[in-house]
C-alpha cells in the first residue's frame, strides 16, 4: 500500500470546478458559477500515461487546468505525490510547481512572442535555482532542445519563426526542463501537421519512459489516446462516461458515448458504407448513461419465465459477456444455462429475503445491467376479503424487492463506474384498476421508487429506465384478451432503451397509446381498461 | 510564410516604412534644434530691435538677410524665437507624455491584471475622470498650480494619464488570457514577476505608439495654454506665445501666425506618422 | 465521365521584393464531374492556394506564370479566350474551414442567408427567409426557424458549418471547394456533417474538392485523391487505389504517420526527415529546371 501511495502521482477524488458564466452576469452581482466539471474521480501513476476524452465543451481542459493547480477546485481532494494541493494558495504551491507542468495546446499563445526560445526554455531553470547564471541556462536550453530533436541553433530565434510542430517541441523541452514527475499535455497535438504529429507522440513517450514521467493526456482524438495512453477517461459534458484501461475501453466499451466516439475516427481505410451508419446522437437527453450491452454483465430477476426469460435469451443474442439468470426456483432456468454455459449463470434469488439479496450482491460484482423483473400480481381488488394479505405479497415483491435490489446492488454498479437499473413496472403505474388496485399501487410505488433512486444516482452516472409495457402475453396475464404483446418484443424494447438512455419506456401500441391517451382523457381511459379487464 | 519581411530585425523594418521615417527624421531634427539652440539660433530671441519691427523673411523684397524668417512687432528674431520655442515645445512633449504614460500604464496594468477591486477602484477614478471637460480641467489646474512650464507638465500628465490607462487596462486583460501567462505560473513565476517580465514587454509596442500620440498631444496642450497666456511667461520664446502675437498682426505680417502654426502642425503630424509607422511595423508580429 | 475542371500545367509564384517564390508547381488536376476529389497534404504544400485559385480569390501578389484552367461541361459560345472564360465559368462556391470567422458576427443567420439567396435570384425578403428556412432543414438543422434569428455566437460549432454548407449549396453550384470544412469539429460531429456533404453532393450532383490534411476523412468521403507537396502533386488516383497500393514513398510514409486506436504507438513511423527535404530539393531542382 505505501509503495503505490508513493508512485501515485496525482490522485483526484469528487473533483470538481465551477466558474463564473460572465453571459449570465447582471450588473453589481457576482457572475453565478455553472459547474464546468463534476466528481471527477482519477488516478496516475509514474511512468503512466491516462488519457482524457471528450469532445469541446466537455471540460476536459478545465480538468487539465486543475489538476496543475491554474485553478482551484470547488470540491473534491486533489493529491499530489500523496500531498493534499486541493486548496494550496498560490504562493504555497510555488514550491511545487516545478514538479508539475502543462503543455498548452497552442504553442504560439504559450510561448512569450517577446522572448527568444532558448530564454523561454531555460526560464524555469532560473526561476528555480538550478542554474546560477544566463550563460550556463543557455548550454542547458542547447541540452534540452537537442534532448526534444531540435537543433540548438533555433535558441536563438522568437517563436514566431518556427513552425508549429517545432514550437510545441520546445513547449515540451521547457516542461522537462525542471524534471517534473506529472506533465499534463492538453491536445498538444490537434494542431499539428499529420508528419509533426507522429514525431511529438513518439517524443513524448521517448520521455515518459526515459524519465519516469506521468503523463496525462488530453485529447478529442481517440485514436492518438489509444496510441499513447495506459488509462483512459471519457468525460461528457463535465461527467465521466467511463474509464479503464485503454485496451479494455477501446475493445469493449461500456457505453454507447464511448463507442460513437471511437466509430466516429474516420481511419485511413477506404470505406464507403463508413457514413452511412452515421446517427445523431448529439441531442439525445442521458447520452452518457446510454449503455453498450455488447461485453456488458447483467442480472435479471425472474428469469424462469415471461418477459424475464426472453430478456436473458435477447441479451444472449446482443452479445452479453456474462448474465446471472436469478429466480427464486432455479429449476426453470437450468435449461437456459445449458444452452450457453459459459455465459448464463445460474443463481436462487429470493428479492423478498435481505440475506438472499446481499448474497446475490456480494457474489455478483461485476454486474453493469440490473433488470428487476421479479414481480407478481394477485389480480386483487382493494376492498375484497383478502386484500390486505395480497396488497402485503405484491409490495413486498414489486415495491420492497425491487427497492432491496436496488439498495444492494447501487454500490456494485458504482464500483464498476456507473450500470443501468432496469425496473419492470407497468403501464398500470399510472392508472387505478378495479379487481387489480393492489398491482397499480404497487407499480405506481415502483414508478416513484424508480425516480426517487435515480435522481440518487444521478451522479454515478448510472441510467434508471422505468418500463411500462401494457397486456404482454406471459403467464402472469393468461386471462386478459388480446392484443397481447409478445414477450420477446418487450425484451427488445428494453435493449434498445439501455443503448439508448431512455429513461422511460412504453414498449408496444398499447402502452404508448395508452399514455397518451392518460395524458389527454384519464378518465375515459380507466373506463376503457375497465371494460377490457376480465372479470 | 508569405510575410517573409516579418523574418527582419525590427530596426530594419522600421527604416523602410516610409512613415516612421519621416516621423523619426522631424523628431530628429527637433532634438537637434532643441539641444543646440543657442549656437543655431542667429539671434538672442528677446533681444529687441524697435527699429527693426516687423521685418517680413529675408527673401522678400524688404527682407533683411540678417532676420532669415522677419521679425515680430519688438523686432525681436522670428527664427531665433521659434528654435527656443522648439525647446520649451519638446521638453512638455517628452517629459509630460513619459509621465503621464508611466502613471497611466502603471494604474492599466494593476487595473488590467488583477482584475476585481482593484480593476473597480481605477476604473471608476478613469470614467470620473474623464467626464471632466479635458480643457477647461487644465484651465483650473494651471490656474491653481500657478503658471509656468512645471504648471503645464503637471497639467497634461493629470488629465491624460486615463488615456493611458483606458487602452493598456484592455490590452491587458487581453494578454492576462493568453496561455503564456497560465505557463509563466506553472513555472513558478510570481504574479508580479509575470506582469512585469512576460506581459510587459508584449505591451511595449503599444506604448511606444500610444507615447509618439501622447507627445503630439502635449505639444498641442502647450500650445493651447500658452497662447490663452497660463503656460510659461509671456515673454518667453514659445510656439503658443508666437501664435498668440501674430494673431492680432494677422492682416499685416501673416507669417507672424503662419510659421508658428506650421511648427505645431509639422511636430504633431510628424509624432503622429511615426506612432502610425511603428504600429505598423509592429503589428502583424503581435497580432498574427 | 466528363469532366468539371481541368487544370494543366498551373504554375503559381507569390512576388516578394527580392524574387519570386514559387507556390504550385505544374499542377495537373482534373475534377470529373460528380465526384468529391480529395485533396492532401501538410501545411504549406499549397492546397489552400488551389482552392484559391479555382475561386478566383488570389492573394495580391500572387501571380499565375503558366498553365490553363478550363471548364469543360460549360462550353463557350464562340472561341473566346482570356478574361470572358472566367465571366463563362460555372458557378463555385465555398465551404471554409472555420465557420466562426466566416460569418458576420452581428448580422442574423437568416439575413446573411437571404442576402446570398438575392445576390443569385430576385424576389421577395420574405420569400429569401422563407428558403433559407428550408435550405436549413435541408442540412438537417432542428427548429430553423429559431436559427434564422440567431447571431452567429450562439450556434454550436456543428450547427455554423451546416449553415455553411447549406449557403454552399444555396446557389446550386456546379463546383464546391471545401477547404478543410470539418478540421474544427470534433469527430462525431465532423461525421455528421461529412454525411451531410455527400448527401447533398449526391442529391444537386455537384463536384466538390475537397481540402484537407486528414486522410481517414479523405478514405470516406472522396472519390479520388491527390496528395500534394511542395506545389507539385506527387501521387493522384482513386481512393482505393492510394490507400490500399501507394505508389509514392511520401505517401507510404504519411500512412505510416498516422495514430490509429487499432494500432499501438510502436507501430507509428514518423515522416522521415530525409523524405521531406528530399521532397523540397527536388522541388528546388524542378525550379531550377525550368528556369534554365
Amino acid at each position: 500500500m505505501t509503495i503505490k501511495e508513493e508512485t501515485e502521482v496525482i490522485v483526484a477524488t469528487g473533483l470538481s470546478v465551477s466558474l463564473p458564466n460572465m453571459a449570465a452576469k447582471r450588473h453589481f452581482r457576482a457572475a453565478p458559477l455553472t459547474p464546468i466539471f463534476r466528481e471527477i474521480n482519477l488516478r496516475a501513476s509514474a511512468g503512466q500515461c491516462l488519457g482524457i476524452v471528450g469532445e469541446s465543451g466537455s471540460g476536459k481542459t478545465t480538468l487539465g487546468r486543475t489538476l496543475v493547480r491554474l485553478l482551484r477546485p470547488t470540491s473534491g481532494t486533489l493529491l499530489f505525490q500523496g500531498r493534499d494541493i486541493t486548496s494550496l494558495s498560490e504562493p504555497e504551491l510555488r514550491p511545487i510547481r516545478d514538479r508539475m507542468q502543462i503543455i498548452f495546446q497552442e504553442p504560439r499563445a504559450a510561448l512569450n512572442p517577446r522572448r527568444r526560445v532558448d530564454d523561454a526554455v531555460s526560464q524555469p531553470l532560473l526561476v528555480y535555482g538550478k542554474v546560477l547564471n544566463s550563460r550556463e541556462a543557455r548550454e542547458h536550453a542547447a541540452d534540452l532542445l537537442h534532448q526534444v530533436g531540435l537543433d540548438p541553433i533555433l535558441g536563438r530565434r522568437y517563436p514566431r519563426e518556427l513552425s508549429g510542430g517545432q514550437l510545441q517541441r520546445v513547449c515540451i523541452a521547457r516542461a522537462i526542463s525542471v524534471r517534473p514527475a506529472l506533465i499534463v499535455a492538453d491536445e498538444i497535438v490537434s494542431g499539428l501537421d499529420m508528419s509533426s504529429q507522429a514525431q511529438v507522440l513518439n517524443l513524448l513517450d521517448e520521455l515518459r519512459q526515459q524519465l519516469g514521467l506521468c503523463l496525462v493526456f488530453i485529447s478529442h482524438d481517440l485514436s492518438v489516446v489509444r496510441s499513447i495512453c495506459d488509462q483512459v477517461i471519457v468525460l461528457l459534458d463535465g461527467r465521466t462516461v467511463e474509464s479503464g484501461p485503454v485496451a479494455k475501453i477501446f475493445s469493449q466499451p461500456r457505453r454507447r458515448y464511448t463507442q460513437s466516439l471511437i466509430e466516429a475516427v474516420p481511419l485511413p481505410e477506404p470505406d464507403r458504407d463508413w457514413l452511412k451508419a452515421t446517427t445523431d446522437t448529439t441531442h439525445q437527453h442521458n447520452r452518457g448513461k446510454a449503455m453498450n450491452i455488447q461485453g456488458s454483465t447483467a442480472l435479471v430477476t425472474g428469469a424462469n419465465r415471461g418477459i424475464g426469460r426472453e430478456l436473458v435469451n435477447a441479451l444472449i443474442k446482443s452479445g452479453v459477456k456474462k448474465i446471472y439468470a436469478t429466480a427464486r426456483d432455479v429449476s426453470g432456468v437450468q435449461d437456459l444455462a445449458k444452452a450457453d454455459p459459459d455465459r448464463v449463470h445460474i443463481l436462487a434469488l429470493d428479492v423478498t429475503n435481505d440475506t438472499s439479496v446481499e448474497q446475490a450482491a456480494a457474489s455478483c460484482s461485476d454486474v453493469d445491467i440490473l433488470v428487476n423483473n421479479a414481480g407478481i400480481n394477485r389480480m386483487s381488488a382493494l376492498l375484497a376479503a383478502d386484500s390486505i394479505d395480497n396488497a402485503r405479497a405484491e409490495m413486498e415483491t414489486n415495491y420492497f424487492g425491487t427497492l432491496r435490489m436496488c439498495r444492494a446492488f447501487a454500490p456494485v454498479l458504482k464500483q464498476n463506474g456507473g450500470g443501468c437499473i432496469v425496473n419492470m413496472l407497468s403501464v398500470l403505474s399510472h392508472v387505478a384498476l378495479p379487481l387489480m388496485g393492489s398491482l397499480c399501487a404497487s407499480k405506481s410505488a415502483g414508478l416513484r421508487l424508480t425516480e426517487g433512486v435515480r435522481a440518487e444516482l444521478d451522479a454515478d452516472n448510472t441510467l434508471v429506465m422505468a418500463v411500462m409495457p401494457g397486456a404482454v402475453d406471459t403467464d402472469m396475464s393468461r386471462d386478459f384478451p388480446p392484443p397481447k404483446m409478445p414477450a420477446a418484443e418487450v425484451a427488445n424494447a428494453i435493449l434498445d432503451g439501455i443503448t439508448e438512455g431512455q429513461e422511460e419506456i412504453y414498449p408496444g401500441e398499447m402502452a404508448s397509446g395508452l399514455r397518451a391517451g392518460l395524458k389527454a382523457n384519464p378518465k375515459g381511459v380507466e373506463k376503457e381498461l375497465a371494460a377490457y379487464l376480465p372479470g | 510564410m508569405i510575410e517573409g519581411r516579418a523574418d527582419l530585425p525590427i530596426t530594419y523594418r522600421i527604416l523602410h516604412e516610409p512613415r516612421a521615417v519621416f516621423g523619426l527624421g522631424i523628431l530628429g531634427l527637433m532634438i537637434a534644434v532643441a539641444l543646440m539652440a543657442p549656437w543655431l539660433a542667429p539671434h538672442d530671441p528677446l533681444e529687441q530691435d524697435l527699429l527693426a519691427s516687423f521685418l517680413p523673411p529675408s527673401w522678400q523684397e524688404s527682407g533683411d538677410p540678417a532676420f532669415l524668417l522677419g521679425t515680430d512687432t519688438l523686432g525681436r528674431d522670428v527664427a531665433s524665437r521659434l528654435i527656443y520655442g522648439t525647446r520649451t515645445a519638446l521638453i512638455v512633449a517628452l517629459v509630460a507624455a513619459t509621465l503621464a504614460a508611466l502613471l497611466g500604464t502603471t494604474l492599466g496594468m494593476l487595473a488590467g491584471f488583477y482584475g476585481g477591486k482593484t480593476d473597480m477602484l481605477i476604473s471608476r477614478a478613469v470614467d470620473i475622470w474623464m467626464s471632466f471637460p479635458a480643457v477647461l480641467l487644465s484651465i483650473v489646474l494651471v490656474a491653481v498650480i500657478g503658471a509656468g512650464l512645471h504648471a503645464v507638465i503637471i497639467a497634461i500628465v493629470i488629465i491624460d494619464w486615463t488615456r493611458f490607462c483606458r487602452v493598456i487596462r484592455a490590452e491587458t486583460m487581453v494578454q492576462k488570457e493568453r496561455d503564456y501567462v497560465a505557463s509563466g505560473i506553472t513555472i513558478g513565476l510570481t504574479r508580479f514577476r509575470i506582469l512585469i517580465q512576460e506581459v510587459l514587454p508584449n505591451l511595449m509596442p503599444l506604448l511606444i505608439v500610444l507615447l509618439t500620440l501622447e507627445m503630439g498631444i502635449a505639444i498641442v496642450v502647450e500650445t493651447i495654454l500658452s497662447f490663452v497666456g497660463l503656460s510659461v511667461a509671456s515673454d518667453t520664446p514659445t510656439w503658443g506665445n508666437l501664435i498668440q502675437e501674430g494673431r492680432q498682426y494677422i492682416h499685416q505680417v501673416p507669417w507672424l501666425l503662419g510659421l508658428p502654426v506650421a511648427c505645431v502642425v509639422l511636430s504633431v503630424l510628424s509624432l503622429n506618422a511615426l506612432g502610425d509607422g511603428i504600429k505598423e511595423v509592429i503589428d502583424p508580429e503581435t497580432r498574427q | 465521365m466528363s469532366s468539371a475542371l481541368v487544370i494543366k500545367n498551373l504554375h503559381l509564384t507569390i512576388d516578394n521584393p527580392k524574387d519570386a517564390v514559387p507556390i504550385l508547381r505544374g499542377i495537373n488536376l482534373d475534377l470529373r464531374a460528380g465526384e468529391i476529389h480529395g485533396l492532401v497534404g501538410e501545411s504549406g504544400a499549397g492546397k489552400s492556394m488551389l482552392g484559391r485559385v479555382i475561386l478566383e480569390i488570389l492573394p495580391p501578389r500572387a501571380k499565375i506564370t503558366e498553365g490553363s484552367i478550363d471548364y469543360p461541361t460549360r462550353p463557350l459560345p464562340g472561341k473566346t479566350k482570356g478574361r470572358s472564360a472566367a465571366r463563362h465559368r460555372p458557378h463555385i462556391s465555398l465551404i471554409p474551414q472555420d465557420p466562426m470567422t466566416s460569418l458576420n458576427p452581428v448580422k442574423k443567420i437568416g439575413k446573411q442567408m437571404s442576402e446570398i439567396l438575392r445576390l443569385n435570384q430576385t424576389g421577395r425578403a420574405r420569400n429569401m427567409l422563407d428558403q433559407a428556412e428550408s435550405l436549413l432543414r435541408e442540412v438537417k438543422i432542428k427548429n430553423p426557424a429559431r436559427v434564422l434569428q440567431q447571431y452567429p455566437h450562439q450556434l454550436s460549432g456543428g450547427m455554423r458549418q451546416r449553415a455553411l454548407i447549406a449557403m454552399a449549396f444555396s446557389t446550386k453550384p456546379q463546383i464546391i471547394i471545401a477547404d478543410e470544412p470539418t478540421t474544427a469539429l470534433d469527430v462525431s460531429v465532423q461525421r455528421q456533417v461529412l454525411c451531410l456533404i455527400q448527401d447533398l453532393q449526391k442529391q444537386h450532383g455537384t463536384t466538390i474538392l475537397f481540402i484537407t490534411h486528414d486522410l481517414g476523412v479523405v478514405a470516406k468521403i472522396c472519390n479520388r485523391v491527390s496528395l500534394m507537396h511542395s506545389g507539385m502533386i506527387l501521387e493522384q488516383g482513386n481512393v482505393a487505389e492510394v490507400f490500399c497500393t501507394p505508389t509514392h514513398a511520401y505517401t507510404r510514409s504519411l500512412l505510416a504517420a498516422i495514430p490509429r486506436y487499432d494500432r499501438p504507438l510502436r507501430e507509428l513511423t514518423p515522416v522521415a526527415e530525409s523524405l521531406q527535404l528530399q521532397l523540397q530539393r527536388e522541388a528546388r531542382a524542378y525550379d531550377h529546371q525550368r528556369r534554365n
